[in-house]
């Protein structure tokens, strides 16, 4: 029988027979869920004498959180970084179909561009709930333009600056707005940056470290500041060395404040990072850990040229390049061949690696306490996986927005 | 935890769709003062873990005291009246404590009690220990339940007595007289009881007791297989 009505007339659903990722570890546990989160039954049992309205067999399935990609420049021939008419359409677009990849939440990014690119696109990029219309919107990511010439990686050279005097307006001014700003990465090397890493953090926007030359001090000075998260760690930034690890040692770094913790990004497409140093960062620091796929438009579409921002990039199998260079230029990995990946170089459990991809980024963003888990009162996006990983349905908000062909449940 | 066993295989019929629960009412005979309903050691949360999730019993036909309401004796006394209305308790299953209580109808406890509050015995207090880390601070002193009056009233009572300690207890139980002090002695004088029992719980008992109820071709007790 339903809910008792004094509390709530919601349908009540009842997913069985399945193995979810709670509490670190999978549990046998059913997942209950009403009015969009997810349900406590022993709550629902004692305290309003309810019982489920429908009950659906995971027929043993793996159920744990949606995934959360908070690098991701575009996909299917969109690309984040270009200015059009119909923006908002290609959000919508991508939006829709990284849903079959597992993603519930995403954080548009923008690479290093002109002040006109981000005023045009900036407004155009809406914070919002995901549901069928594809996964939620959780705010851009602007990578660049402060960032170190020397390590631009696929960002245009022109496009890239130093601060000017009153650091924190130049990047008002850059930007434009940063009501959408989710993510700010940044060369902390660059004079002014102390000032901004601070303004941002005030605002609640996350600081990152990447495409930069900057030493350990340095990166533990913008840590200390208020940078939290290491952008796609060992790619665009010195290589560690033993006598100055650079920022690839903010990992095992003994001056992050307490209660703080360092994340990094790591795109796991097995391209831009050999395994064994995937395996050495996870080992060094396995809870900061946050799998990003930095896919570009041409993720999902057919080997050939395709552009990414100011640039045009060469696709060929999951190799991208600045055509006609050997310079690494975003990935077009899918998260969950991402998470795959990961779970196969590493020989983690399944439970760090579905981590690695919601969890640590929920707590990355500080959204932990809806998005990420399965606990009860969390908002109930999350995705039904076979035992190899491959995501056979995605629901938001306990809706089912995909599903696999032939699921039969 | 004596009926958790008993439990796993009901469980196991309903699974199997050879049980349901859907008019069952269940009455719960104990539960703690002052824990907290969802603390992992009440029993709420015990009954809910081991058995309740896993079957369709209707939620309000599963009745257990609450240790945290505003007024003990008068949640005693609803209880009370809520099994009347249910038209009294078809079958009591329940355990023993090594000091021979039934519930927490702890040495000293009248024969003729109804549910209400009690001062949990020494006894009992140091053999909760385990379940909260071995802290006596932690564990719980009192609790409500239901009394030896209260059992005495079902139709039909189950006791399951296993293991060797609990031997001395089946021994005052059956084989001295009703007393208070071993308050699971109050059921020699109940129509229907079933003393459902294990070899080592019969360590303390007569040879001429056991071999009585096994009887020479166990034609008066048929053996029943380990819960």
């Amino acid at each position: 029988m339903p809910s008792n009505k004094s509390v709530s007339d919601a349908p009540i659903a009842q997913f069985t027979n399945c193995r979810l990722l709670r509490g670190h570890r999978l549990q046998r546990e059913d997942l209950w869920v009403r009015e969009g989160k997810i349900l406590n039954p022993e709550k629902l049992f004692f305290d309003e004498k309810g019982s489920a309205d429908v009950q659906l067999d995971c027929k043993g399935r793996i159920l744990a959180p949606g995934f959360i990609d908070v690098q991701i420049n575009g996909g299917f021939g969109v690309d984040f970084s270009l200015a059009t008419d119909d923006f908002r359409s290609g959000i919508d677009l991508v939006g829709q179909k990284i849903l079959s990849h597992g993603v519930t939440s995403f954080c548009p990014t923008l690479v290093t561009s002109p002040p006109s690119v981000y005023h045009q696109i900036l407004p155009q990029i809406d914070v919002r709930n995901g549901g069928a219309h594809g996964a939620g919107v959780l705010g851009a990511h602007v990578e660049g333009p402060f960032i170190s010439k020397e390590k631009k990686g696929a960002h245009p050279e022109h496009c890239i600056r130093t601060f000017e005097e009153n650091a924190f307006q130049d990047l008002l001014a850059t930007y434009g707005s940063l009501d959408c700003v989710r993510i700010v990465t940044l060369a902390p090397e660059i004079k002014g940056s102390s000032e901004v890493i601070r303004e941002l953090t005030k605002r609640g926007i996350c600081v990152s470290l990447g495409h930069s030359v900057a030493n350990l001090s340095q990166a533990e000075e913008a840590v200390q500041h208020g940078a939290t998260f290491i952008t796609h760690l060992f790619n665009a930034m010195l290589p560690f060395h033993h006598r100055d690890p650079g920022i690839v040692g903010l990992l095992t770094s003994d001056k992050i404040p307490a209660g703080r913790r360092v994340f990094y990004g790591m795109i796991s497409d097995g391209i831009h990072t050999n395994p064994a140093a995937l395996r050495i960062a996870h080992r060094a620091h396995p809870k900061g850990m946050v799998l990003v796929t930095d896919a570009i438009a041409g993720m999902g579409l057919a080997p050939g040229r395709h552009t990414l921002g100011q640039q045009v990039v060469e696709i060929d199998g999951l190799n991208t390049y600045i055509a006609g260079t050997k310079t690494l230029s975003g990935s077009v990995a899918t998260m969950d061949t991402c998470v795959r990946h990961f779970l196969e170089a590493t020989g983690c459990s399944v439970e760090t690696a579905l981590e690695a991809a919601s969890l640590h980024p929920a707590q990355l963003l500080g959204i932990e306490d809806r998005k990420g888990t399965l606990n009860y009162g969390s908002d109930a996006d999350f995705l039904m996986l076979d035992d190899s990983l491959h995501v056979q349905a995605t629901y938001i908000a306990g809706e089912e927005v995909w599903r696999r062909d032939a699921l039969g449940m | 935890s004596t009926p958790l066993g008993c439990y796993k295989k009901l469980i196991e019929y309903h699974k199997n769709g050879d049980l349901s629960f859907k008019y069952v009412k269940t009455f719960n005979m104990d539960e703690y003062v002052g824990l907290p309903r969802n603390h992992p050691e009440s029993y709420h949360s015990y009954m809910w873990n081991n058995f309740f999730k896993h079957i369709d019993i209707d939620p309000n036909n599963a009745h257990i005291l609450d240790g945290n309401a505003p007024d003990l004796q008068v949640e005693c006394d609803e209880f009370e009246k809520k099994i009347e209305e249910a038209g009294g308790i078809d079958l009591f299953v329940g355990g023993i404590g090594p000091d021979g209580h039934i519930a927490f109808n702890e040495p000293g406890s009248s024969l003729s009690s109804r549910t209400r509050l009690k001062t949990l015995a020494m006894d009992t207090i140091l053999a909760n220990a385990k379940y909260f880390d071995g802290d006596l601070s932690k564990v719980p002193t009192m609790a409500l339940t239901v009394g030896v009056g209260t059992v005495m009233d079902a139709r039909e009572v189950m006791i399951l007595i296993t293991g060797a300690h609990k031997a001395f207890a089946l021994y005052k139980a059956i084989e001295e007289g009703v007393n208070h002090m071993w308050t699971v002695s109050a059921f020699q004088q109940h129509p229907r009881t079933i003393f459902v029992c294990d070899e080592d719980a019969t360590l303390e008992l007569r040879v001429k007791t056991v071999k009585y109820f096994k009887g020479s071709e166990g034609h008066l007790v048929t053996k029943i297989p380990q819960c």
